[in-house]
């Protein structure tokens, strides 16, 4: 490594303007390039093993959807409904009211696997035959914000790196003209803030971008030049004083690398609106993800940007779930019936498509689907019944799905008890959840390490094991 | 076949020989290949646990026994294998298969039969000195001292000892240091480097003509002396700090006066106050003798460090609250650990730490003294200032009470006029909704009263028809029409009032089973137990009511009043100590002035139940009646908390009588019920109506205000005359004599309001009850050891025994740390302040001299420096006067070529390394070149702008797009809504000490630097500037060179930027102000050049 680092040292020292020079020469020269990739922190970087995935895309359902009412059909709940709850609860158990309340949702068989779905989702329930459905997720919080701390950064306080982070680190990205990481969100920023997208204590480099809906999705991508022109012209003049700069001071890596980030920057406020730009999509796509639909719209169209980030080699790419009227995230502590039908409303459809979608455009396989919330919902009803019953938060049993990306086809994956309260068999872990992710994108969670407050820190800590039952 | 032999096994009806033949087949492989590797003699005996022979896996390690034979749910052995337990899962690496688990249980059903007999030795406590002894031999838990002026050739290039130390790695290696660099490249470093401000160019052009020997000293100590260097210096500490105004985490709720910290860092840098005594008072600023005076001896100084401790993130709305504290303790032990001794304690919090020599004991020791303490607002108003505030307060009083006199003196009035308020008053309190404005008026002026106090009457009866002990719930209940007769129901009355009477005793057993704990009676005990902030509670309980206060239900008894001492100016905060709240209710009885703040935020008036991750809050309605709120403990019940009430409003007041926490849900009566008068007169009326007991009221009242020297409850039943009505607001009538008086009276009084100085308060950490810690094993808090007594880390101890006793032990605590026997404190600041100077520290990881860590690059010189810098009075201007005059300093960027190829990473620090400002560095340079900088120092801070790609909850009012032009060390730290500009260059987390920020290049960088308004427009207001300033277009681009470069702009830079603005002009056409735009282009283009943030 300190030879590499001098060679190329000395190298430069030989070079007239060093390496600075030569990006200036020329915008997109691959000489330049390669170079730049020296000192780039996205450049692309060699898995441990051979990946399965390329990308991720983490459907995040902020609030803690609830998954006896969508994924994991607990019939002694309807039949013991009203009855007190007869196992003991955890200590940190929210919910004081302890009555049992059957899914007001029915629930059906589907595809050739024969998983459970309600009817609250009827478009995924077509692509259940990709997916992997684990119903034994158990994570370590009862409240939200430590809950979504701890589901993308495996500790529930704050400060450390986000899952896409990580990936970011340890892949770099391939995409040249936009950040490894994106956020696409559609209204709400779930409790913790937009440190839940945070890069820790890893270079801001790896920090998530926010995407966010409306003409200019990324904070000061727009240009303020009344013209190309205009802002081509500044940063002609810039490079000339940049020239001169490298001159002066010698070769920089530093400043050779920030001279090129500028032509990175420069080419995102034209790659941004691109990727924007839906005219080129046939009207069926825009059909199959509910795009100009009332209900569909806003995810519709996150879940199209995210495919084509996906095509443009993006690398992590979250969804935050829509902000609908009168619904407070996926966070049904009353009135579940209605707040669960209209996210259902907003999410199905397109999610159904993305995996539709991704798989027609030979994309599925390379990317990693993954759906859930920081936790599931208890099968006790918590408020009044005349305002419509509600479920309180419940980390101790509660259900994801994984589709693409390696992930076994049609698999329903552990079980919760017959109340839905623990996970009883095959019980996996947000830990384990994160293991297994960096897993299908060719990376050793135990060897993706920063060091870190005097130790090599790691997404899962010192825990996580790999869940290969769900592996194809 | 299997299946048989286990449920043999498990029926116990194997015989002996074959149990142990299941033990060798089945259990021992599985004890030898998956548990031995950590759970044995030969290895760590991780957690005390052995498990290689039967007694010592029977006797069990610091959990308890591993194996209890026969019973499979008390071995923990099992617990840990089955993976049920998420605080113990063994083996860490992944869950037996599921037979090799089924055979553990099977064997412990059978009794646990074990062979293995080798006697046990007791477990390694030894290791513990063992520990040590090895760690004292790391360089770091070495003592330094100051090492011989090492020899060298070119002697001639050396100013002081630092040049001797370097130049001679440089000469083993037969390299030589970089050339000196330029006059102009060394004054932006300096500038840079001392104020995190670009030179002027008046300061450049007196430096070039400066040809005196002494010219570059001269500049150094000009700099050291600018107030600007603590803001810079100050922002280098903050990030040590985890400095933040908010509690980040779901609400980021504000920490108040939290910018008192950063203030007081400022002036402690200016100030230069010496190192040892800034440690101090960080950790233990509010105990220290002498306390330290702002110079001018206005406020108080030292505790302002103490916020140190408070700056953390706080969770809110947790579900767990003793995980919140152990969490919240461990951030406070990693950052103090790391800040002042650059250690990395926090490993040892679940296991011994596995590289430095620091145990799990030492970190609960450390972490008890931290425990010990809680956070409030500290009035920092020194005696002076007190007595002068409480001189005006007494003449305040004074009036007060005279004026109290000739009001008192014509309740007759009021009595007079009683029967027909109360008639009226009763009526209407017992309808569903309250009477319209115009109702009242109508039936007042029917009966010739005041509109305003029969409003009064009715609020006061609707509200006692609802409290038992209220003087008026007699009334408002008999009031009611119901379908008994009036003497039916009073009867009823009588006995329901005797019930009460007898429950209020409080030997009833009604007591036993509410199971109260009195926290706070202010009428027994007054502040005794309280810390007491500010003068709004006047420094005692007091029983009087200002003429000017609305207090009714109040029974002439003292109570906590932050009225008294200065009408509503009054600020202030009465304190408990931390206890055990283990009741399910908290009932607090209270008035005041309502407040609209937020829960979610702090409040202006009220009482809280501070918790750790939640409060119970209990605000005033308002209404100026004293009333029972009642709050469920819920998450907080059996949790450590203490309760705070709050004034911190010039314009409010908050009243206080008692604070009970209960099992019962119900306020509490005891003791408080009974006035003996009201009863004797409920016995006594003859009442055939409801107007016979008014008339009986009204007698009552008309007694008790003819008394002289009331009683208690004489005191009571006079204060309850006036519901809710100051005795000023009330309608009586003055003689002309008693009403020039008092107009005399309120007009002085005012005039002594106006001239009560403002309290000042700090964020602070003040001394709680002392208490040990119990080690949490594998750092759970729910799963507790042995308790250890508080102390320091025993590697850096001096004495045979270390324990800390005088309170906390954070005094001896900071001692430990700023004794020069200390061999880190001196070393880890030295190289703080190198790394800014000279690019990366002498030891490259700043907040980490431990084994993982890396070693000095020059180890003589960083202990050479450190004894210097003690033996200089730890002062840390000195210290940066000793090394920015060295030759080393004044190196150029651009170092000798041989140097070059040899020493890649400038380990041995051949040149000065070229480095990115700071996003705060680079916001205040834009300002300082467009002229927008305002150099104001100190005060609250400016509200951060806030952009639409900023969201989440707590998200605050946005602040000015320029900040007002203030630097950027005064623009407010919400953690949650950091700036992004700072974000994209690498503001620090603040979440734990961070010597050492990142230098990441990412894209946001470019854009906001391109594309960013508050860039664009500071851009135009510098081209407006320097058209102002220099009418020749090359004169002004030269002007505009040395501002943002400080150098001259090379003639071909002034050809291109001439080229570029007739270039951009034409662009423009037409346009009026394409002359203009065009200078606001070059501007820009200056603001993105590299050079503008890279100095060398």
């Amino acid at each position: 490594m300190p030879n590499q680092f001098l060679s190329r040292r000395d190298m430069l020292f030989r070079a007239a303007n060093g390496f600075g020079g030569l990006a200036l020469a020329s915008l997109l020269a691959e000489d330049a390039a390669r170079a730049a990739a020296a000192t780039d922190p996205m450049r692309v970087r060699a898995p441990h093993f051979t990946p399965k995935a390329k990308s991720v895309i983490f459907l995040f359902m902020d609030g803690g959807p609830s998954h006896v009412d969508m994924f994991d059909p607990k019939p002694r709940l309807g039949a013991e409904d009203g009855n007190v709850l007869p196992i003991q609860e955890e200590t940190a158990a929210r919910n004081p009211e302890k009555k049992l309340w059957g899914s007001p949702f029915a629930f059906k068989k589907h595809g050739q696997c024969g998983a459970d779905v309600s009817e609250l989702l009827p478009h995924l329930a077509t692509c259940v035959d990709e997916m992997s459905i684990v119903r034994s997720m158990i994570s370590d919080h009862t409240e939200h914000t430590a809950g979504n701390y701890f589901m993308h950064s495996g500790s529930g306080i704050q400060g450390r790196p986000s899952m896409g982070a990580w990936v970011t680190y340890g892949l770099g990205s391939e995409c040249k003209n936009l950040p490894g990481f994106i956020v696409i969100d559609t209204g709400m920023i779930p409790p913790g803030g937009v440190d839940v997208f945070s890069s820790g204590f890893l270079p801001a480099s790896y920090q998530g971008m926010l995407f966010r809906k409306g003409k200019q999705p990324v904070a000061d991508v727009a240009s303020r030049e009344a013209s190309p022109e205009m802002q081509r012209a500044k940063l002609d003049l810039v490079r000339e004083l940049d020239r001169g700069t490298l001159k002066r001071y010698g070769p920089v890596t530093e400043i050779e690398a920030a001279i090129s980030n500028y032509e990175l920057a420069f080419r995102m406020q034209t790659e941004v609106p691109d990727l924007l730009d839906f005219s080129k999509e046939s009207e069926a796509t825009r059909k199959l993800y509910g795009i100009d639909e009332q209900d569909t719209d806003e995810f519709g169209r996150a879940c199209l940007v995210a495919r084509r980030m996906v095509e443009r080699g993006v690398r992590f790419i979250e969804l935050l779930s829509p902000r609908r009227q009168g619904v407070d995230r996926w966070d049904q502590h009353g009135n579940l019936v209605r707040g669960l039908t209209i996210n259902c409303k907003a999410t199905d459809k397109p999610m159904a498509a993305l995996i539709k979608d991704l798989k027609s455009h030979g994309l599925l396989d390379q990317t990693l689907l993954v759906w859930g919330g920081e936790f599931g919902r208890t099968p006790t009803s918590q408020g009044a019944k005349d305002r419509g019953f509600g479920r309180d938060h419940h980390p101790y049993g509660f259900t994801m799905w994984l589709a693409g990306g390696g992930i076994k086809k049609g698999l329903v994956y552990g079980a919760t008890d017959e109340f839905g309260y623990h996970a009883v068999e095959n019980k996996v872990h947000v830990h384990d959840l994160h293991a297994t992710i960096l897993h299908q994108l060719g990376i050793d969670h135990k060897r993706l390490t920063y060091p870190f407050g005097g130790r090599e820190m790691r997404l899962t800590d010192v825990h996580g094991n790999i869940v290969r039952d769900i592996l194809a | 076949m299997r299946f048989l032999f286990v449920s043999l096994a498990a029926s116990g009806l194997l015989p002996a020989q074959a149990q142990m033949e299941f033990f060798e087949k089945r259990v021992r492989p599985v004890l030898a290949s998956r548990c031995y590797a950590c759970h044995s003699a030969k290895t760590l005996a991780s957690g005390g646990l052995r498990l290689d022979t039967r007694e010592a896996a029977r006797r069990g390690g610091n959990r308890g026994p591993a194996v209890v034979a026969s019973h499979a749910d008390l071995s923990l052995l099992l617990r840990a294998v089955r993976y049920t337990d998420p605080a113990v899962r063994m083996p860490p690496s992944g869950k037996l298969p599921d037979h090799e688990i089924a055979d553990l249980e099977t064997w412990i059903r059978m009794g646990a039969p074990d062979p293995r007999e080798e006697a046990v030795v007791a477990p390694a406590t030894q290791s513990e000195e063992a520990m040590l002894s090895e760690g004292r031999k790391w360089w770091a838990f070495q003592p330094y001292r100051a090492h011989p002026l090492p020899r060298i050739r070119n002697r001639l290039w050396a100013s002081n000892f630092i040049d001797h130390f370097l130049l001679e790695g440089l000469e083993k290696k037969q390299l030589s240091p970089a050339p000196r660099a330029g006059k102009l490249t060394l004054i932006r470093r300096l500038s840079f480097g001392l104020t995190g401000l670009p030179p002027s160019t008046e300061q450049i052009d007196r430096f070039l003509a400066d040809t005196s020997a002494q010219a570059y000293e001269k500049l150094v100590d000009r700099l050291l002396a600018s107030p600007h260097y603590g803001e810079r210096w100050a922002r280098h500490w903050l990030d040590l700090a985890r400095f933040a105004e908010t509690d980040g985490h779901e609400f980021d709720r504000e920490k108040p006066n939290a910018w008192a910290y950063r203030d007081y860092v400022i002036r402690a840098i200016n100030a230069d106050l010496p190192f040892d005594q800034f440690i101090r008072e960080q950790i233990a600023g509010d105990i220290i003798e002498p306390q330290r005076r702002l110079a001018g001896g206005v406020r108080w100084e030292s505790i302002t460090g103490t916020a140190f401790f408070a700056l953390g993130e706080e969770r809110n709305a947790a579900d767990d609250l003793s995980e919140v504290r152990a969490e919240k303790l461990d951030n406070q032990v990693d950052t103090l650990t790391k800040t002042f001794l650059g250690l990395t304690v926090s490993c040892a919090r679940c296991h011994n730490h596995k590289f430095d020599p620091i145990s799990t004991r030492d970190y609960y020791a450390l972490a008890g003294v931290l425990d010990g303490k809680q956070v409030i607002q500290a009035c920092l108003d020194t005696p002076e200032r007190v007595s002068e505030s409480a001189r005006i307060q007494e003449e305040i009083a004074a009036r007060n009470r005279r004026l109290a006199a000739i009001y008192t003196g014509r309740r007759g009035q009021l009595i007079e006029k009683l029967p027909a308020y109360l008639r009226l008053a009763s009526g209407w309190a017992v309808r569903e909704t309250d009477p319209s404005d115009a109702e009242i008026k109508k039936a007042a002026e029917a009966e010739k009263l005041e509109p305003a106090l029969l409003k009064a009457w009715i609020g006061d009866l609707r509200i006692a028809s609802r409290e038992p002990d209220h003087l008026f719930y007699p009334l408002a209940r008999l009031a009611r029409p119901g379908e008994q007769t009036f003497p039916e129901r009073l009867t009823a009355m009588r006995a329901e009032l005797a019930e009460w009477n007898i429950k209020a005793d409080p030997g009833h057993p009604i007591h036993k089973e509410r199971n109260d704990m009195v926290v706070a009676d202010f009428a027994r005990t007054g502040f005794a137990g309280w810390r007491l902030d500010g003068p709004a509670f006047a420094g005692a309980a007091s029983a009087f009511v200002s003429p000017q206060q609305v207090i009714s239900g109040h029974r002439g008894l003292p109570l906590a009043n932050s009225f008294l001492a200065a009408a509503n100016e009054g600020m202030g905060f009465l304190t408990s100590k931390t206890f055990l709240a283990d009741r399910r209710f908290m009932h607090v009885r209270l008035a005041g002035n309502s407040d609209s703040t937020s829960g979610r935020q702090p409040g202006l008036l009220r009482v809280s139940l501070v918790g750790d991750g939640r409060d119970a809050i209990f605000t005033p309605d308002g209404s100026g009646r004293l009333q029972w709120r009642t709050s469920g403990l819920g998450k907080m019940l059996n949790e450590l908390a203490f309760i705070e009430i709050a004034d911190r409003t010039r314009s409010g007041h908050i009243t206080v009588d008692r604070i009970v926490l209960s099992d019962s849900r119900e306020p509490p009566m005891a003791g408080r019920f009974v006035n003996a008068r009201l009863l004797r007169m409920i016995e006594q009326t003859e009442a055939a109506s409801l107007d016979s007991l008014i008339t009986g009221y009204a007698a009552l009242l008309a007694g008790a205000a003819a008394d002289a020297q009331p009683d208690a409850d004489s005191r009571w039943l006079q204060e309850s005359l006036l519901p809710a009505v100051a005795l000023e607001q009330a309608p009586l009538e003055l003689s002309a004599a008693e009403k020039a008086e008092a107009e005399t009276l309120a007009r002085e009084r005012a005039e002594f309001t106006a001239r009560l100085p403002e309290p000042v308060f700090a964020l602070a950490s003040v001394e709680d009850q002392p208490r040990n810690l119990r080690v949490h094993i594998g750092g759970s808090h729910l799963n507790l050891g042995e308790e250890v007594p508080r102390g320091f880390l025993k590697i850096l101890s001096t004495g045979p025994d270390d324990g800390f006793r005088q309170g906390s032990g954070r005094r001896e605590l900071a001692e430990s740390i700023v004794s020069p026997r200390n061999p880190l404190t001196a070393r880890v600041i030295v190289n703080r302040v190198w790394k800014h100077h000279f690019g990366e520290g002498l030891v490259r990881t700043p907040d980490n001299f431990g084994r993982t860590g890396q070693t000095p690059t020059h180890p003589e010189l960083l202990d050479t420096l450190a004894a210097w810098f003690v033996d200089n009075g730890w002062s840390l201007k000195k210290l940066h006067r000793l090394m920015l005059l060295s030759s080393a300093y004044r190196m150029s960027n651009i170092g000798d070529r041989r140097a070059a190829l040899a020493d890649p990473d400038n380990r041995l620090l051949h040149r000065i390394p070229v480095r990115r400002l700071e996003g705060e560095a680079i916001r205040d340079a834009i300002l300082a070149v467009s002229g927008s900088l305002d150099g104001t120092l100190f005060g609250p801070s400016v509200m951060p702008h806030v952009s639409e790609y900023q969201d989440g909850r707590g998200k605050p009012v946005s602040g000015p797009l320029d900040g007002n032009g203030r630097r950027s060390i005064y623009i407010g730290v919400r953690r949650n809504f950091l700036p992004p500009l700072f974000v994209a260059f690498d503001y620090p987390m603040t979440v734990t000490s961070i010597g050492k920020r990142g230098a990441s290049t990412v894209p946001s960088q470019a854009l906001m630097l391109m594309n960013n308004e508050f860039v664009v427009k500071e851009a135009a207001k510098w081209a407006d500037r320097a058209q102002a300033a220099a009418p020749e277009p090359r004169a002004r681009i030269r002007d505009m060179f040395r501002s943002a470069f400080g150098r001259a702009a090379e003639p071909a830079e002034i050809d291109k930027s001439i080229g570029f603005l007739a270039a951009q002009r034409k662009r423009r056409g037409e346009a009026k102000d394409a002359e203009f735009r065009a200078w606001a282009d070059l501007a820009h283009a200056l603001f993105n050049s590299k050079e503008f943030i890279f100095i060398r």
